[in-house]
Order: C-alpha cells, then sequence, then structure tokens
C-alpha cells in the first residue's frame, strides 16, 4: 500500500510520515513491508500520484482542495485531510486510521 | 468580536489563495523560479573560486591557476545564471502547455521565440548581446512566454492550422499545424518590438522593468518587507501556507539574488536585501513569523500537553519549520496568539533586513538549503553578523511570547484541572466503528 503525504514543501509531512512509518513498525498487525510511504511538496503531486493508494493532505494546504480532487479523482485515490491537533501533535497512529477509514469507505462505496 | 472577523477572513481570504493556487499562469510562473534554484546556486558558487586569491595570497599554484582559468570557471555562470530569463521562458511554456493540455514541444518553443524577441539586442560587431537574457530579461521572459502560450491556444481553439487529407501521416500533418500558429505568434511579438524600438526608441524589457519600477523597487524598502512579512504570517494564522504570495514574490527576490552576485563577480556591493536565502533565513527563522519563543515557554510549561507539543515542535523549529507548532498550540485561529505571531512575528522577521538596510549586515549571495538555524543565516551572506541577527531575533521571540503564552498557559491549566480538557477524537464515531472492524492494534 502506498501512502502518499502532501504540504507546501514536503517537509513538514516527512515528520508525520516518520510518525506513521513508526505506528506501522510496531503494530503486530500490519506488516512494514507491504507499506510505502512518501511525503512531497503538493506541486508535485501529478506526477506521483499513479501507482498511489492514500493520499494525506496538510491542513496548510487544505485550501487546495479544489485543485487536488481532479489530481487523484481518475485514480479513485482515497484522501484524508488531516485536522490541525492532530497535525500539530504529529500523531501518525490517529491519520494511519484516518486513511484506513477513508479507504474503507472507498472500497464500500464502489 | 474575533469570531466576527474570522468569518470576515475566511470568507474573503481563503477564496482568494484558493483562486491564486488554482490559478495555472501564476503557478507556471512559481514553478518556474522554483525550477531556477539550481542555476542560482551553481552562480553564488563561481564566485567562490575568485575569492580564494584574496584569502591565501596570490604567490602560490592554486591561486595562479584559479587565477589564469578565471574565463572557465566562470562557464557555468555564463551559460547559467546569466542567461537564466532564456530558461524561465521554456520552463514557464512547458508548464503552461502541460496545464491547457498543449503540444508541449511546440509551446516550449513559441515561448522561447517569443522572449528572444522581445529581448534579444545585437552588439556593435553583430554579435546577440547578454544584457536582457539575464535577471534584466526576467520580466520581460514571463510576459512573452505566457502570451505566447495563451495565443498558442487562442489559435488552435480558432482553428487556424493547416488541415492535411487523411491519408498524410500524423507527423508530417502535425508540422504543418504549426505554420499558421508560428506565423501568428511570431508576428505578434515582431509588431511589438518594432513599436518599441521604432515608436518608442526602446528595448522592450526596458519598458517592463519601467512600469514595474515601483513594484520591484518597493521591495528595496524595508517597510514593504515587513509589511510583506506580517501579510504571510497573517495568512499562516488563517491556516493558509503563506507560499500562494511566491508567484509575486519569487520573480523579484529570484531577480535581486541574481543582481547581487553580479555585483560581487564585478566587483562591487551586493544591494538587495530581499533575496530568497534571508526570506528563509531570517524572514522565517525558526518558521513563519519566528515562533521559537513559543516552543521555548511551551517546553517549559506546567502544562503537560503544552510541553508535549513543544517537545514536537522543538527539532524541526531548529529547521526552520514550524508547521507543528502553528496547528499544535495551536497558532492558527487562535486569538491570544494573534499579536505575537501576526505582527511581533513580522518585525522580528525582518529585523535583519533593517540591518542589511543600514548596512550592518551584508546582502545574500547565496541561497542555502534547510541547513539548520544560524548555519543557514550565516551561508546566505557569509557575514558573520548574520549569527548576531538572528541571535537577537531568537532573544526577542522569547521576550515577546512570554506574556502571552502566560496567558494561554494559564487557561489551558484551568481547563485541564476542570477535566474539560475531553479527548475529543478527530476521528467521529460513526468511523471509530469502520475502525473495529478493522481490528487495528495502535
Amino acid at each position: 500500500m502506498k501512502i502518499l503525504l502532501c504540504c507546501a514543501g514536503g517537509f513538514s509531512t516527512t515528520m508525520l510520515m516518520d510518525s506513521m512509518k513508526r505506528v506501522v513498525k510496531n503494530s503486530k498487525k500490519l506488516d512494514e513491508n507491504t507499506f510505502t510511504f512518501k511525503a512531497i511538496p503538493v506541486d508535485l503531486l501529478q506526477s506521483e500520484v499513479e501507482d498511489t493508494d492514500a493520499l494525506v493532505i496538510g491542513p496548510q494546504i487544505a485550501h487546495k482542495l479544489d485543485a487536488i480532487k481532479p489530481i487523484i479523482e481518475p485514480y479513485h485515490i482515497p484522501y484524508v485531510i488531516v485536522d490541525k491537533d492532530t497535525y500539530g501533535k504529529m500523531d501518525g497512529a490517529t491519520v494511519m486510521k484516518m486513511v484506513f477509514i477513508a479507504q474503507k469507505k472507498a472500497q464500500m462505496n464502489k | 468580536m474575533f469570531s466576527a472577523f474570522e468569518n470576515f477572513m475566511n470568507k474573503y481570504l481563503t477564496p482568494i489563495a484558493n483562486k491564486m493556487d488554482k490559478e495555472v499562469h501564476l503557478s507556471a510562473v512559481k514553478k518556474a523560479m522554483v525550477a531556477m534554484t539550481p542555476l542560482l546556486i551553481i552562480g553564488s558558487f563561481c564566485l567562490i573560486p575568485e575569492a580564494i586569491p584574496n584569502m591565501i595570497g596570490e604567490n602560490n599554484i592554486v591561486s595562479q591557476w584559479i587565477l589564469n582559468n578565471l574565463d572557465t570557471i566562470y562557464i557555468p555562470y555564463n551559460v547559467g545564471m546569466a542567461l537564466m530569463s532564456l530558461y524561465v521562458s521554456a520552463i514557464i511554456g512547458y508548464h503552461l502547455a502541460n496545464s491547457h493540455k498543449l503540444d508541449v514541444p511546440g509551446c516550449v518553443s513559441m515561448a522561447i521565440i517569443a522572449y528572444l524577441m522581445m529581448a534579444v539586442e545585437y552588439t556593435e560587431d553583430g554579435g546577440i548581446s547578454r544584457t536582457y537574457l539575464g535577471p534584466k530579461g526576467l520580466f520581460v521572459a514571463i510576459f512573452a512566454s505566457l502570451v505566447a502560450v495563451e495565443l498558442y491556444r487562442w489559435c488552435k481553439k480558432k482553428n487556424f492550422t493547416i488541415k492535411m487529407p487523411e491519408s498524410v501521416p500524423d507527423f508530417v500533418s502535425r508540422s504543418f499545424e504549426m505554420i499558421p500558429i508560428s506565423v501568428i505568434v511570431i508576428g505578434f511579438f515582431l509588431i511589438i518590438r518594432i513599436i518599441c524600438i521604432n515608436g518608442l526608441h526602446t528595448m522592450p524589457p526596458l519598458i517592463f522593468t519601467n512600469i514595474l519600477a515601483p513594484l520591484v523597487g518597493s521591495m528595496d524598502n524595508p517597510f514593504a518587507v515587513t509589511f510583506l512579512q506580517m501579510l504571510r504570517c497573517l495568512l499562516f494564522f488563517f491556516g493558509i501556507h503563506p507560499s500562494v504570495l511566491s508567484p509575486v514574490t519569487s520573480p523579484i527576490s529570484t531577480q535581486f539574488l541574481a543582481e547581487n552576485i553580479a555585483a560581487v563577480q564585478a566587483g562591487k556591493e551586493a544591494m538587495h536585501f530581499f533575496c530568497p536565502g534571508p526570506e528563509s533565513a531570517f524572514g522565517n527563522f525558526t518558521g513563519t513569523g519566528v515562533t521559537f519563543g513559543l516552543v521555548f515557554w511551551c517546553l517549559l510549561s506546567k502544562s503537560k500537553a503544552q510541553k508535549q507539543i513543544g517537545r514536537v515542535a522543538l527539532i524541526p523549529a531548529l529547521f526552520g519549520i514550524n508547521e507543528p507548532i502553528l496547528f499544535g498550540a495551536p497558532i492558527v485561529l487562535n486569538p491570544i496568539f494573534f499579536i505575537p505571531y501576526v505582527i511581533c512575528g513580522g518585525i522580528i522577521g525582518t529585523i535583519p533586513y533593517w540591518m542589511m538596510h543600514f548596512g550592518w549586515l551584508s546582502c545574500s549571495i547565496f541561497t542555502p538549503p534547510y541547513v539548520g538555524v544560524f548555519l543557514e543565516g550565516y551561508l546566505t551572506n557569509l557575514d558573520p553578523m548574520s549569527i548576531v541577527a538572528n541571535a537577537i531575533q531568537l532573544v526577542l521571540s522569547i521576550l515577546v511570547w512570554y506574556p502571552f503564552f502566560k496567558i494561554y498557559e494559564k487557561r489551558e491549566l484551568e481547563q485541564e484541572a476542570m477535566n474539560m480538557a475531553e479527548s475529543n477524537s478527530a476521528i467521529s464515531e460513526e468511523d471509530a466503528k469502520l475502525l473495529d472492524d478493522l481490528d487495528l492494534d495502535f
């Protein structure tokens, strides 16, 4: 499962990404090797979108959703906009949960 | 009162930011400026060898070799930064063509030719002068390449193309398609050039320089930079990343940096303080709005939650990233922190610019990567004074944030004591049920 994280410069989502990686690593039920993470500036989304399974969007670029949607919609990629509190705490576990929920919802709507 | 203000800003600021981000022309300009980074870095590097003989004396092998080969050492500068507008026009053509889903090679060549028609000047012996191919031609490059691609798009829309019979191979008919478009684009810019040179007796880039002089020149004014820095903080206060402003600011700061490098290369002093390096190292020292003070007080806080946030935010702050404290404390949409963040943050962030303005600090000749606070500031201008400037910012930030943090901490502690800080999870109850099905162990 490839999870793509987007913010303005790709710096702060890198921290969130590290936290999510730790969560996956410490989890006994999730297999670390089946997950890939990548943090990028939102401007590069187009070139990375293809094999992505879920998109995580930082709150500081939430206003860009209108520009992001047309890029991910052709691939039917579920997305998560991280709320400010979770982002500030760099709470990878909550974001992982959000990703799983978004994915599950996308599967149910199919 | 604050909520009325918040509603007002959300009603107007967010849609404007959204529009600016979606705007394809601005976005192409922004991406082209980002793409200039390697050229500017190489341009800065080329300044280093020439400085070596000054440091170690001229009478040794290394210095002699450098002095004898200066022309070669400057080649990357001469074909890179000194021709940067040419690169800019190509990259803008590329990105705008992609946004409009047009033929990319066609648009790129139209963008370049349009720009060259505006900017090429001949020397007396018939060679091409470089005068307007570098930073001086930046604005005309942006204008020409945007207009060229738009003209291309318009021609396509109006079907000004030569249609070939079906039997003609695709690549042959494509080359015919380009003929009317090229004629229109090239003709248009040729007419502009003729009007400028024969009618107004000036080169097209100079007209742009004159029209934009108030805007560009204003960024040499520390008041304007202070205002801009406050505007950046204001945007971030509403949770919008200030990079929405970069299509307007980055062409100016990039041009200024290039002019600084060129000035130093010519043995003169760098004069522009509004450059990308200082923007990051001083303006956004420990993050936009110089938020280190808040991180510092959070670390010392009696409130457990605040202390935790301080810990998370410390390391990124030392590398100039402050999203954790912005969203964690939070500063974003927190009325108590409006004054220290937007007003004081804007002022503290621009103190080093004022120092440059008064000549106490050297102007930037390099854009360092995020190497960490203090070192980043030093690398922008190689002036030890920049460490002093950063230290002043650090102390001021800690002082300014103290009273505001205390107000906030008091309120937080009261809530913690009253056990009001119930765990309002970011995940709704409905979603939590889905989560149970997934059977996760974290």
